[in-house]
């Protein structure tokens, strides 16, 4: 075990254990642990395998920005093991290595088969023969990728959810610059989010000596009444929505100013074997002593190319942990006091000088350290060599930019600095802290209010006594002294000639070499690169990575780094989950007033369109049957209606439709085909005269929206004196048909029901079981009905009241099922399926309906008066087959072995005990009694062609 | 009327019994235990056995109730006919771009120039669309008056974490600095269109077509549950627009 003694300022709660597993063996650890951390205590080094080699590897970073500890966490692949909070009872495996962590078989790439894999290799090797390429995919799939994903998910299991918020200022970071730039914020007046992807707010200096200090300054910023979100990972920022992943939420949030305070990454060093378990960075090294008392290792050698690794040696020394010797790569200009306490704890100091490689083969078990020239390149004879098992590095650190980059923000090389800070920035975006380039405590405070105050300010808020403040802040700024300027570039790798690694890019396996033999292939600008050896594009997304590739570009090219520049920041910058980006599924349904009843009829319902309708009630057969027998009832609330009213209304839909509406009579109601300005049919409904002034027009359930937006459309275009009313979730439609519906219908209404009174395409209004009704003598189904329209809020009492004053004449519901067979009999179609883009009314055997003796234009006009003058060319056509078969809808209409059409419908009508459909075929074939062949999965039908309705042709039953 | 048709409040006596209109998804609140009661006319709900985390749902985290009882009444003219009708029915009120103005407990809700949305309490509606189709016969021009009652669900969400709820559906600033009280506008709410009132503090009214009660109330009830929250009834939730509670609630 390596646990430190306690200390203030760590996580951990040693008074609560928490046990987990990992790879089947029980792992201690405290509450506050991560499962980083409670390995390493565990001494359980190695985490995870690299993604093509299949090295070993363990902590490094300990603050979820590298790819070595990726782990999976009860079947969830991809969970950084340094930040994941452990749980009792957590299942945590390996990934990425078969049979076991401890031996892995595809190790062999990286012993014998690296040659195979250099960059690119996927255009170079894996290609002759050809024919084995199925082969070679599977093998390389396979071996490709992290982490497992369960095949099957029985359900959704986990509830995920967006949050829309907006907020005056976001801040982005929850360090110290964060957490002043929020505070000052709020002081003046804003409503402020900050976002942290930490635990707790505080950042990096929560490590460090002065914890409870930061801890304060967080207690602060929280009573201001900011809005904290932490751990929460801001992802990217998309034109002023920022998306920020915590837990189980995905807020987006748009903010009117936004701060960006994301600090700074510290970076790895170039050397042999730079990716054994052992080698950390100093920061990784110091977190796990400090907030988690866990020693990071007995024996550590610390190479540091800034002040920031003698920091980390000495606070190391402090834990307990031997400082064997610092490498430090600067020869002169360390930080006095810090080399003067270094002196007095009697560390070995070598100045000039840095570590070379590391040796051992499944962990750290020493290190090479060598003399520097002054061009940064190792002196081989000056090595010496150290045990130790820990090697803590510090490359200095990058500013942690992506974000403002996707903001707007220009980055420049600042020699000065040695990193690519953030420069001009757009409106509402600024920039505090470590990823502005002030580094220290003080200067981050300071910097940090100063934005915080700016952008508070920019959105009118404050005074100019807060104007006042922030100009002497900016001043105290300007005039800070910084840390010493980070000068020394990280020393060049040396293989000095032996086959030992080195990685310039955890997450891909990629090495110097790979770099350099990269560019020697032509492949020599940074973003060519990257493309070519996916440096930079593994999970840590160029945190690790990218400046030493810029460098290496640099020396490579014989260039500068600010010449070679930095690559494209895209989101997101944090790995998100899937099932975050996906939120609840929202997918809208309508429902009409009566769907209760249908449940509890047990209704087989199903979508139609954005609608959930009943199919059958069980026995689709019976359904129809009782509509030719008795009486049927059937819920089409699910109709388009529209009130179209004013002094014009007439004028206006004999301007839509090809029909003539304005010489329709009150109370009467018309059917009615709407087409577009090529003549195509759109959608069809009946329109119902109320009154001089006023037409109730109904459209297909489907088309509703669409008829609605078309009406209003050209209402607009037109300019005329008409209201368009939309109320088709208003009114409920329940559709009473059969020979017994007049006597059903008379028992409940004083209507004179009678069929002189109340004739075929009538509408009239009055109540039915006292509910106010328009009642449209119309049908759909082939038999005597009506359509009762009413309120949505009294239909369900209605239907009760139709099914119960129907029940001695054997009334049934019937879903849509039964509806299409019916329809199907009497040859109606159903737009979208009879027809298509391109049908016309014309060809779809509905001439009558297209009235070009109208004087006034109509919308398709041109378009039809072509149609007719060179004549039909396809028909819709009705069809029988006698022996039964039915046909699949889409079959085609053959002829010479060529299609020549398609059935559009067909069913089995249990009425007329035959096959009957709908068919479009050419005109040659559209007469009676013509022969057609249709061609269905594989079989070949006879069907006869029929252009009259196959039942009651004459009306009688419906018009009696 | 011509339309009397789409007036829940005009159906009649049959043996004795008048149809009482209900809410179109009454059939899911009887599956969640409802209590139902009867209010001018209406069949409401008025609770879920379960008064005091009602109530504390209201008071401390979300309450959803459904009131499909209110009165919707469409106006629609030329916009300066619209503005005249409204201030004379609603004691000289003027309405502004996504402001509504409520008189004598009628919410005035303006859609468009041309178009207005009074959402009245159950018991005004029939008088108030007497008084509407009465002064818009005698208006200048053409002007309709239509009843949505039924076309449009409404549903009240209401507590501090109102806002929470909506969130979770709506991109719509609803911090009171930028929707303030009488606040009105229509929005995408859970990808289906609707309308939004704050009618005042953390109370707020959604409006949206019926035919999607279902969705929305499964919406918000969801959202509601995971905030701590839940569904409430009238007894709950008081008369709404500030009445005084019915003599047979």
């Amino acid at each position: 075990m390596s646990r430190l003694p306690p200390s203030g300022g760590e996580r951990i709660d040693r008074e609560r254990p928490v046990s987990f597993s990992f790879d089947g063996e029980l792992i201690d650890a405290f509450e506050g642990d991560t499962i980083g951390s409670a390995l390493h205590a565990a001494d359980q080094r190695v985490l995870s395998r690299s993604f093509k080699y299949h090295r070993p590897r363990g902590l490094l970073c300990c603050a979820g920005q590298c790819p070595n500890c990726l782990v999976d966490v009860d079947g969830w692949p991809g969970v950084r093991a340094c930040t994941e909070p452990v749980r009792e009872g957590m299942k945590v495996v390996h990934m990425n290595a078969t049979p076991s962590l401890r031996f892995d078989v595809m190790r062999a790439t990286d012993i014998f088969g690296s040659r195979l894999t250099p960059p690119g290799f996927y255009y170079k090797t894996f290609i002759r023969p050809r024919r084995l390429w199925p082969l070679y995919e599977k093998v390389l799939r396979n071996a490709a990728g992290l982490g497992r994903l369960a095949r099957r998910q029985a359900k959704r299991e986990w509830r995920t959810e967006y949050r829309r918020r907006q907020a005056d200022l976001l801040v982005i970071g929850g360090g110290v610059a964060g957490m002043s730039a929020a505070l000052r914020g709020a002081e003046l007046g804003a409503d402020v989010v900050l976002a942290d992807d930490g635990p707790e707010l505080g950042g990096a200096e929560l490590a460090g000596a002065d914890a409870e200090a930061i801890r304060e300054l967080a207690r602060r910023v929280r009573a201001a009444g900011v809005e904290v979100l932490a751990p929460a990972a801001a992802l990217g920022f998309f034109d002023g929505i920022v998306p920020v992943w915590s837990q189980s939420t995905l807020h987006q949030i748009r903010a009117r100013s936004h701060v960006a305070a994301t600090g700074s990454i510290e970076q790895p060093l170039m050397f042999e074997g730079n990716d054994l378990p052992g080698v950390m960075l100093c920061s990784g090294a110091q977190r796990l002593a400090s907030l988690y008392g866990v020693r990071p290792g007995k024996a550590a050698v610390v190479a540091t190319t800034a002040d920031r690794g003698l920091e980390s040696a000495l606070a190391l020394h402090e834990a307990g942990v031997e400082i064997v010797g610092i490498a430090d790569a600067r020869a002169s200009g360390a930080d006095a006091e810090l080399s003067a306490r270094i002196e007095r704890a009697r560390l070995p100091l070598w100045r000039g000088s840095a570590v070379v490689r590391a040796v051992g083969r499944r962990r750290v078990m020493g290190a090479v350290v060598a003399d520097l020239d002054r061009a940064g390149r190792a002196l081989p004879d000056s090595e010496h060599a150290h045990n130790c098992d820990l090697l803590a590095v510090s490359g200095g650190t990058v500013p942690a930019t992506s974000l403002l980059l996707q903001a707007g923000v220009k980055a420049r090389w600042d020699e000065a600095a040695g990193a690519y800070l953030p420069e001009t920035a757009p409106p509402g975006i600024h920039a505090a802290g470590a990823v502005a380039g002030h580094r220290s405590r003080r200067q981050a405070e300071l910097s940090g209010a100063v934005a915080g105050a700016e952008a508070a300010l920019s959105l009118e808020l404050g005074d100019e006594a807060d104007r006042a403040r922030l100009e002497a802040e900016r001043e105290a700024l300007s005039a800070g002294a910084e840390p010493a300027a980070e000068l020394v570039p990280a020393p060049a790798a040396s293989a000095n000639g032996r086959h030992a690694k080195c990685f310039a890019c955890l997450c891909e396996d990629v090495t110097t070499d790979d770099i350099s033999y990269s560019i020697e292939e032509g492949f020599d600008s940074l973003e060519l690169l990257k493309r070519y050896t996916t440096v930079t594009m593994g999970p840590c997304q160029g945190r690790m990575c990218q400046l030493s590739a810029i460098r290496q570009t640099a020396a490579d090219t014989d260039t500068t780094v600010a010449e070679v520049g930095i690559t494209t920041a895209r989101p997101p910058w944090s790995t998100v989950p899937m099932g975050v980006l996906a939120g609840r599924p929202f997918e809208p349904a309508k429902r009409s007033a009566v769907h209760g009843r249908h449940r509890e009829l047990g209704g087989n319902v199903l979508w139609a369109g954005d609608w959930r309708r009943p199919y059958d009630y069980g026995d689709p057969k019976g359904e129809t049957m009782a509509v030719h027998q008795g009486a049927g009832l059937i819920d089409v609330s699910t109709l388009g209606k529209l009130i179209v009213a004013g002094p014009q209304a007439g004028a206006f839909l004999n301007l839509l439709y090809p029909n003539r509406f304005d010489n329709l009579k009150p109370g009467r109601i018309r059917y009615g085909v709407l087409g577009d300005d090529a003549g195509r049919i759109t959608d069809d409904g009946t329109v119902c005269r109320l009154d001089d002034d006023s037409f109730y027009v109904t459209t297909t359930s489907s088309g509703a929206d669409a008829v609605e937006s078309w009406f209003a459309w050209w209402l607009a275009e037109w300019d005329m004196d008409v209201h368009l009313t939309d109320v088709s979730q208003g009114l409920a439609a329940l559709n009473l048909a059969g020979p017994r519906a007049r006597e059903i219908l008379s028992g409940l209404t004083d209507l004179d029901c009678s069929n002189e009174s109340f004739s075929y395409l009538d509408g009239k209004r009055a109540h039915v079981a006292g509910v106010p009704c328009l009642l449209l003598r119309i049908g759909f189904v082939g038999e005597l009905g009506y359509e009762l329209h009413c309120p949505g809020a009294l239909a369900e009492h209605l239907w009760d009241a139709i099914l119960a004053a129907g029940e001695p004449h054997g009334v049934r519901p019937f879903g849509l099922e039964p509806q299409r067979v019916l329809r199907l009999q009497k040859l109606h179609i159903l737009v979208g399926q009879d027809t298509d883009a391109e049908s016309n009314p014309l060809e779809a055997a509905m001439p009558w309906i297209v009235k070009f003796d109208k004087e006034e234009d109509f919308i398709g006009r041109w378009a039809l008066e072509a149609v007719e003058e060179r004549g039909a060319e396809n028909m819709l056509v009705g069809f029988t087959i006698a022996n039964g078969a039915v046909p699949n809808e889409g079959a085609a209409v053959v002829a010479d072995g060529e299609p020549v059409g398609r059935v559009t419908s067909s069913r089995f009508s249990p009425l007329l005990e035959r096959t009957i459909g709908m068919a479009w075929v050419p005109a040659a074939l559209a007469a009676d009694g013509s022969s057609i062949t249709l061609a269905d999965d594989g079989r070949r039908l006879s069907a006869t062609v029929q252009t009259s309705p196959f039942y009651d042709p004459d009306q009688e039953r419906l018009r009696g | 009327m011509s339309f009397e048709f789409l007036a829940a409040d005009a159906a009649t006596v049959v043996d004795g019994v008048r149809p009482e209109p209900r809410s179109p998804i009454e059939w899911a609140h009887r599956d969640a235990g409802a209590q139902i009661g009867s209010q001018d006319g209406w069949r409401i709900v008025t609770g879920y056995g379960a008064a005091r985390a009602e109530a504390a749902a209201c008071g401390n985290s979300v309450g959803v109730a459904d009131l499909s009882y209110l009165g919707k009444l469409e106006l629609q003219g030329e916009p300066e006919v619209v503005v005249a009708i409204v201030a004379e029915l609603a004691g000289g009120a003027s309405l502004a771009p996504g402001r509504a103005a409520l008189a004598e407990r009628v919410w005035w809700c303006p859609i468009t120039a041309g178009r207005v949305l009074a959402v009245t309490p159950p018991e005004a509606t029939a008088s108030l669309r007497d008084a509407l189709e009465t002064v818009a016969a005698a208006a200048p021009g053409f002007v309709s008056v239509c009843e949505l009652t039924t076309a449009l669900c409404s549903n009240a969400v209401v507590g501090p974490l109102a806002r929470e709820a909506f969130a979770r559906t709506t991109a719509l600033d609803l911090r009171p600095q930028r929707f303030a009280e009488a606040a009105f506008a229509p929005v995408s709410v859970a990808r289906t269109p609707g309308m939004i009132l704050r009618e005042h503090g953390d109370r707020f009214l959604h409006l949206f077509g019926a035919g999607y009660a279902d969705y929305v109330w499964t919406v918000f009830i969801d959202a509601a549950t995971e905030l701590g929250g839940r569904a409430v009834g009238s007894d709950a939730l008081g008369p709404p627009f500030g009445g005084e509670a019915a003599a047979d609630a």
